[in-house]
């Protein structure tokens, strides 16, 4: 069976064919022969008209000229020979958390057994910053199909729409790999929430056939949705902000007098959605529960106090009620102040209560270099979070932790991570690796409000839980065909080097070349036969008989 | 003879054909002739000069007036008729109809034979066809119309043939018509024409027009001169309005040209009505411009 790379141009060959066809019927050749003795009254002129006729001319010129105009389109569309075998191919982007199930990620997509020729499966890392894609490298391109947010390919929970990107990559390498291809059948397997949802109707359009997008949740992914935070399924109201939190209370310990980020978060505070207790920051006792509590350890590491949250702090239970008896003290250490141990009774005070309150933990050192961070001694130019940058000369002082785990919410400009969170026990602990020099006002300018809202924001606040209208298992749309695809990439060579374009090449210049000989020769015969011309008799005078 | 001729003999029985002029002394016939003798219808006296035979005087006027004179009358001759018809192969236009231009010349030449016929004028008839041209000498006995027609029906129209040369055999008193549609040597037999008025003939073009000459079918074709075969022209609406123009400007050129010459010219229509076209060459009618006739 041939298949063709370019179709279109079939057809526009066989519409000059058909235009070749309606010029034989118009006969433009020698009008009839009308023998009229008064002819020398004519306007000399040329001995040609066009009238139409019933029938078409010169029915082999026609045959030969049509047969040529076909075999030469069909050459140039890129034929080739295609045995009944794999026609479609099938691309698979999955969160990593499915790596170790690939056979259920197989059974789940419908790749039918013995496809795994034409099926490639890319696992997208939850955290962009540390792992690419398939072992490409980190600083993959930054595509700028999408609407807004910097969003780089890699991870799915920074930006969903970094699904695309990786599916394209993979099926220009299959459509390479595989020149006999019909179509692709993109599968994406979504964790149940994103950072960022923003680009994927842009990406969406620009895939020319059917996508299929599920979200594990059957699946055991619920630890994820918990170590998230995110509330899956509910849609973009999901969206948890800082300062959308009706109470939230920051302390910052540890710090010099003049704290650069106390200073920012008191600056900010107000925007932010929190309120700063004092130069030092202390929980007020008696504070109503319900409250989230954000403490900020800017002890740098080795210290005494080298835990921000103590070492008698006691992990809380699993039940519901617990929550807040997650912190029940607070580190004992030379430096703990009496806002400190405010915070400890008020902690313990709203330990037990049916409203518990929320705590963050955020270590934050001075010198930008949390515990189990590697030493790092360079310059980055600029921070990213949540589709904001804040350039500036920052020193970079660590490098985060490898360990599974640690959600990235803020990025260095070459892509390795900033700060980091987890769920622990329970407890939302963050690191940020982020060294901010003491009287800087880089935190104080405006534009760092999104870093100060990324890194207070209660863990997994700002992940999104996959809207509904993402999700698509419908079968209708058909599947997108390699030839729209490589249109969209604008691949221009042929992909197949076969034999049959040059033979049907061959075919049809052979075709016009008889088509030349046999024009010649029946344009000689034609005036052979119109130069015929009559003779005169003798002349003679008869007399008639009497 | 040809059945169509039958009618057209018919609608032309009793028509004379008077010549327009006195003819040259010849056997008694019904023409007045320029000879003024003593037989014949009395016309006028003269005075007797000396030379008259005195058997010519009128001795009854010598008695009563007593003065000589001789009595003179007029002559009737005979008018030798030829019909000189162009059977080239412009004439067989259009082809095998029966209201072709050779078609149509035969009929006036037989309807023509027959009217002088009928006066007790010789008639003769040459035409030029294929194989060369074929002549009967004028003569008045019963059959002649038979034989011209029979002439006529047997040539085979075609080829190129000169109707001047036929002028050679003509008597320069004679009454010459041509049947010709006047695409052969037109200046020669406008010349021959004009020497034989200048002696005293009486010359007649019929110039036969096809109807499909005047007016040409529509459609594209390519135009064919059937007497010279490489001469091509292709014929369509624009082309047509020149073409009626040029042939119109031929047509009234030639009629000047005979009419200059001393000659009748008549054009005649191969859709016209043949009993009218012969009643208008015996009336002269011929001699008369269109806006005369008008």
């Amino acid at each position: 069976m041939i298949s063709l790379l370019t179709p279109w141009i079939f057809v526009a060959s066989v519409v000059a064919a058909g235009v070749v066809t309606a010029l034989h019927f118009l006969s433009v050749h020698r009008p009839p022969v009308w023998l009229l003795p008064t002819t020398r009254f004519l306007v000399p002129g040329d001995a040609r008209a066009i009238s139409r006729s019933r029938t078409p001319s010169d029915l082999l010129l026609l045959a030969m000229r049509v047969a040529a105009l076909l075999l030469m389109g069909l050459a140039l569309a890129g034929p080739s020979w295609r045995s009944n075998g794999d026609r479609i191919g099938h691309i698979v982007i999955a969160d990593e958390a499915w790596r170790s199930d690939s056979a259920r990620v197989l059974e789940i997509v419908g790749v039918p057994s013995g496809a795994s020729g034409v099926t490639r499966v890319v696992w997208l890392t939850g955290d962009s910053a540390s792992r690419g894609v398939g072992g490409a490298s980190r600083r993959a391109p930054v595509d700028v199909r999408t609407d807004s947010s910097i969003a780089r390919v890699g991870g799915m929970h920074r930006a969903l729409a970094a699904a695309f990107p990786a599916a394209w990559r993979a099926t220009d390498r299959l459509m390479r790999e595989r020149p006999t291809l019909d179509s692709v059948a993109l599968d994406i397997l979504a964790p149940p929430s994103s950072a960022s949802v923003d680009g994927w109707e842009s990406w969406r359009a620009s895939w020319p056939g059917r996508v299929t997008v599920r979200t594990p949740i059957d699946t055991t992914q619920a630890s994820d949705r918990a170590a998230t935070g995110a509330v899956a399924g509910t849609g973009s109201d999901a969206l948890l902000r800082a300062s959308e939190l009706s109470r939230a209370a920051v302390t910052v310990s540890g710090g010099p007098p003049d704290d650069v980020v106390a200073a920012a978060i008191a600056l900010h505070g107000h925007a932010l959605g929190v309120r700063v207790d004092g130069a030092r920051g202390a929980v007020r006792p008696g504070e109503q529960a319900g409250e989230t509590t954000i403490r900020i350890a800017r002890q740098p590491v080795g210290t005494a106090a080298d835990d921000p949250r103590g070492g008698s702090l006691a992990r809380s239970s699993t039940s519901a009620t617990s929550t807040s008896s997650s912190l029940t003290s607070l580190a004992q250490s030379s430096r703990t102040s009496v806002a400190d141990s405010e915070q400890r009774a008020t902690i313990a005070a709203n330990a037990g209560r049916s409203n518990p309150t929320t705590i963050v933990t955020i270590e934050w050192p001075v010198d930008g270099r949390p515990r189990g961070w590697s030493a790092r001694n360079d310059s980055v130019g600029a921070i990213a979070e949540r589709g904001v940058a804040l350039v500036a000369p920052w020193r970079r002082n660590a490098a985060a932790p490898r360990a599974a785990g640690w959600r990235t919410i803020a990025w260095w400009g070459d892509g390795d991570a900033a700060a980091v969170e987890r769920l622990q026990n329970g407890e939302c602990v963050k690191q940020v690796g982020i060294a901010v020099p003491n009287g800087s006002d880089l935190l104080l300018a405006p534009g760092a409000r999104a870093l100060l809202e990324a890194i207070v924001a209660p863990c997994g606040a700002g992940m999104l839980g996959i809207p509904p209208s993402i999700l698509d298992t419908t079968t209708v749309t058909p599947l997108a065909s390699v030839a729209a695809l490589k249109r969209t990439t604008g691949v221009r060579r042929i992909a197949t080097r076969g034999w049959l374009p040059m033979v049907l090449l061959l075919a049809a210049i052979a075709l016009l070349l008889a088509e030349w000989v046999v024009r010649t020769s029946m344009a000689g015969e034609r005036a052979l036969a119109g130069t015929g011309s009559r003779t005169a008799g003798p002349r003679a005078v008869r007399e008639r008989a009497a | 003879m040809n059945p169509a001729y039958g009618t057209l003999l018919d609608a032309l029985r009793g028509v004379r054909w008077p010549a327009r002029r006195a003819v040259a002394a010849a056997l008694p016939g019904a023409h007045r002739s320029r000879q003024r003798g003593t037989a014949g219808e009395f016309t006028e006296y003269r005075l007797y000069r000396q030379g008259d035979d005195p058997k010519q005087l009128d001795w009854k006027l010598l008695a009563r007036s007593d003065r000589a004179f001789v009595r003179l009358t007029d002559d009737r001759a005979l008018l030798p008729t030829w019909l000189l018809v162009d059977g080239s192969a412009s004439m067989d236009f259009p082809a095998s109809d029966p209201l072709s231009k050779w078609n149509v010349a035969a009929a006036l030449a037989v309807g023509l034979a027959a009217v002088a016929h009928a006066a007790a004028d010789p008639v003769g008839v040459v035409c030029t066809a294929v194989g060369g041209a074929t002549r009967l000498t004028p003569r008045t006995r019963r059959g002649t119309v038979n034989e011209i027609a029979r002439v006529l029906d047997d040539a085979t129209v075609g080829g190129e043939s000169a109707l001047a040369p036929a002028f050679a055999t003509f008597a320069p008193t004679a009454r010459i018509v041509v049947l010709t549609d006047l695409l052969g040597d037109l200046d020669a037999l406008v010349t021959a024409a004009a020497q034989h008025v200048a002696a005293g003939a009486t010359v007649e073009c019929v110039h036969i027009v096809a109807a499909a000459e005047l007016d040409p079918p529509a459609g594209v074709r390519l135009a064919r001169d059937p007497e010279s075969l490489a001469t091509e022209r292709t014929m369509d609406r624009r082309s047509v309005i020149a073409y009626r123009d040029a042939f119109a400007r031929f047509r009234n050129e030639a009629a000047r040209r005979w009419r200059a010459a001393g000659a009748g010219y008549l054009e005649v229509v191969t859709d016209s009505p043949l009993p009218k076209a012969v009643r208008q060459i015996v009336s002269g009618q011929s001699h008369e411009s269109a806006t005369e006739r008008a």
